[in-house]
Parts: C-alpha cells; structure tokens; sequence
C-alpha cells in the first residue's frame, strides 16, 4: 500500500534537507519498502503494512520528518565549488543494462561482479591507488571487522551512525550448546541462531569505513613527519530499503587516503588528492561536481553534527553524474580535527595533539559513473589502467 | 547575573569537562564543548535571550567563544 503524509515543511526546505529526508525514512519503519516520493509537501512510501500498521507508519514519518528537517537548518544549499559537464550526456539506462549481464544479486545489498565487472572495478581502484602512492601514501591492508570497545564508543560513531551498523554474533564455544545447534541446523534446517541458542556478542562490527582502523592502528603513537596511508576496504553498511547494485550496497569497496599531521599539512595533502582526483574525472570524462556535504547521521542525533560539520565545510563530496539529473556520491575529502587523535591519543613530538583527514573513493559508483557515461560494453572504457 | 554571566553558565552546565575557559577561548577548540553539544547551546541561547541564530552566525564563528556570543546577543564588548 502507499502510505502518505502532508507537511508544509517540505514545501520551504532546501535541496540537501529533502535529499537527506528522503535517506532517512529508510529507516524509519520496518515496514517501509520503498520511498515513492519527497516533495511538494508530500511524503509518500510503499509499505507492506495492514491499517493499524499504517497509523503507526505516518507516525514515524512525522516524527523523522521532524527530526531530518530540523537537522538541515544550518546547512545551506551552496554552489557547488566546481562542476564539470562530460563530453556526451550520461545515460542512467545503461546501469540496468549492465546489472544485468555482469551482475548477480546474491542477497540484500549483496552481488557478484562477474567478468568484465570484476575488471573493471580492479582498474577503476589501481587508479585511485596509483593517485595515492604519487602523492606519497603507504600502502597497508586492514581488517573488515573493527572491535566495538576501542574507538567506535569514545567518538560517539555507534550513536550517530547506528543504523548503518552490522554487528557480528557467534555460538557461545560450550559443548552442548554448540550441539544442540549443529542438531538443529542439520534436522530442523535452523539456519541461524534464535533463543533457544546460546550465542555472545562478537565484540566487532563489519568495518564501515576503512580509516578508523588506521586510527586505532596509530593509538598512542608519537609523529614526527606527516603520515599518509591507503588501504582498499571491504566496507559494510545496511541501507534498510535503499539498496541499490553499485550505488548503495551493504558490502563494497572503498580505498581511502588517511593523512595524520599537523592541520596545515593536512590541508596541503588532502587539496593535493582532491585536485588529481578531479583530473581523473577529466581522464575519464565524467561530468560531476564538488559540494559541501555532511554525514549520513542517525536522524536523532543528526543536528549538532551535521550543522557543525556545514559550519566549518568540513566534508567534500565529489557527485557524478549518472544522467537524468541523477548522481552519487563517488568520492569524499574530509577533515576531523582532533575527533580521532584525542580518543586514539596520536600526538606530534611538542607533545600536542595532531588532526586527522581522510578521502574515500567508492569504488563501485566509480563503476557506476563509467557505465552510465560510457555504456555497459568494456571496449568504451578507455582511459582506465589496465588491474 | 549579568548576560556574560548567564552565558558562561549555559556553557558549563553543556561541558563535559570541568576545565576552567577564558572568555576569549574557543569552546569547541579547546574542547569545552563538543560539536553534539551544538544545537543545544542554539536552542539555549535562543530562549534565553530571544534571539534568532543563522546559518551567517555560524560561518562567521560567533557561537565560538564567550565573547562572540556576547556580541551576537547585543553585549557590548
């Protein structure tokens, strides 16, 4: 069924304020399938949902819509900082096509690149790593899983990111319990553990970006120089209804650059990043444009962080274009001040704290980019290294 | 109590620390307040003192420290 809401709000908030509405309501109600429209005093979304239900639904949407629209009250709908406009228009076509001779659906958010995706996806990242090893980064490898008791509670991220979060779980390593489950999966085709089961919490997350584990690789660390890595990462954040193949995937690849130093430093690096980063877009030609952003929140806690953010333009973003007045977020360049250098205690030689930045590409709306530009055949993607 | 009075108690009762500040000290620098304390010291300072806070305000760092917000809410230096 649709389920709508009317709220004057909508008719007077900025474009960054319905946007980001319409990604909140994702998470809203379990019920909600998809989100039909946001605009125009109008919110409207699919639900699965008898009338009882419904009530309950055009209750969480007045309450998120509250919440979100209150978020964005300090956060302008600014010029964008630089445009470029690609050399043919983009075709938002040539995705579904694409998906559907080089992509398997394995589960929610969850696909196989195949062939030609595959490769693609390998040169669109050697190019990135290529851009980060020029400007001097080293290269490392983290894990997917960061613990739950170290960084993610000192810097609030569980609080103002929760609902992107999957937490890992696993059987409690007692005889009976264990077989009591083994019995059950092999003669009631249990298929994951529920009450009757004991099972503990993991102690980590799956890794929803690739940086805090360079953080907490660094705790307690003394620099002397400026330190710049990159890693490529198996990235994992639930979307809630929002999924989509190379756009919004609960598993993808993100390679960030993560720079540590002083703040002038920081500056000089991450603008180093973001100017060879554009030059791809040029290589590539792929028309987009660099914005002043801010984070994906948890509606509740969303504004002092979000305005704090805009305050001080913190967050970049690079957004391609896709055709038909589409775009996604490929690429974002962000300075954190000491948010992670206090709770991790990464100091300079004089003792005093350092300042973290990070730029993170995501890999597959690079792909994503290429395609709609370029179309779904390989030969049209001239301009990529080879992987 | 004085306004800068009353503001240096709204941003004590909204720290976490217990860190003496001057009033020329930025708040958020120094770490007196967190960006999550933001909003809160808006809405605080808005009906405290009747003021409205825009996105201007922000951009020009006049809720960065005692005295910025002194001056946004008409106390003259």
């Amino acid at each position: 069924m649709i389920i709508e809401v009317m709220d004057d709000r909508l008719t007077s908030a900025p474009a960054p304020a319905l946007a980001g509405l319409e990604a909140d309501l994702a998470f809203c109600h379990p019920a909600i399938r998809s989100v039909v429209a946001v605009g125009g005093g109008r919110i409207a979304v699919r639900a699965e949902a008898d009338e009882a239900e419904a009530e309950s639904v055009r209750q969480g949407i007045r309450r998120v819509a509250e919440l979100s629209i209150a978020s964005y009250r300090f956060v302008p709908d600014s010029e964008p900082l630089w445009t470029r406009s690609a050399g043919g228009a983009s075709d938002i076509s040539h995705l579904a096509s694409f998906r559907d001779r080089a992509l398997v659906k394995l589960g929610p958010g969850q696909y196989a690149l195949t062939g030609a995706a595959a490769t693609l996806r390998s040169s669109i990242d050697a190019r990135f790593q290529r851009l980060a090893l020029a400007c001097g980064a080293e290269p490392w490898h983290l894990p997917s899983i960061e613990s739950t008791g170290h960084l993610l509670p000192r810097v609030g991220y569980l609080a103002s990111h929760g609902q992107h979060v999957t937490w890992g779980v696993h059987l409690t390593p007692r005889f009976e319990s264990l077989r009591r489950f083994a019995s059950d999966a092999r003669e009631r085709a249990a298929i994951e553990p529920t009450d009757d089961h004991e099972v503990q919490a993991a102690g980590f997350i799956l890794e929803p970006v690739v940086c805090h584990n360079v953080y907490r690789a660094l705790a307690g660390s003394r620099l002397a120089e400026t330190r710049l890595v990159t890693a490529l990462g198996n990235c994992y954040r639930f979307e809630g209804c929002r999924f989509a193949p190379l756009l919004r995937q609960w598993e993808f690849s993100m390679r960030e650059a993560v720079i540590v130093g002083e703040p002038e430093a920081l500056r000089e690096v991450r603008q180093r990043i973001l100017d060879a980063t554009l030059t791809v877009c040029e290589e590539l030609d792929l028309g987009g444009r660099l914005e002043i952003a801010t984070d994906p929140f948890f509606v509740s806690e969303a504004g002092s962080a979000r305005a704090f953010q805009a305050m001080q333009s913190t967050k970049l973003e690079l957004r391609l274009d896709l055709g038909d007045g589409a775009a996604t977020a490929a690429a974002s360049f962000n300075l954190h001040g000491t948010h992670f250098t206090g709770p991790m205690d990464i100091r300079g030689p004089d003792g005093r704290l350092l300042e973290t930045a990070c730029v993170g590409w995501g890999i597959e709306r690079w792909m994503a980019a290429v395609v709609a530009r370029r179309g779904p055949e390989p030969s049209a993607w001239r301009g990529l290294p080879p992987p | 109590m004085n306004i800068r009075d009353e503001i240096r108690r709204l941003i004590t009762q909204l720290s976490a620390t217990s860190a003496p500040f001057d009033d020329g000290e930025d708040l958020f620098t120094r770490g007196v307040l967190r960006s999550m304390n933001l909003m809160e010291l808006v809405d605080q300072l808005e009906d405290r003192f009747h003021i409205q806070v825009g996105h201007r305000d922000f951009v020009a760092g006049r809720l960065s420290s005692v005295n910025a917000i002194a001056a946004l809410v008409g106390v003259s230096p």
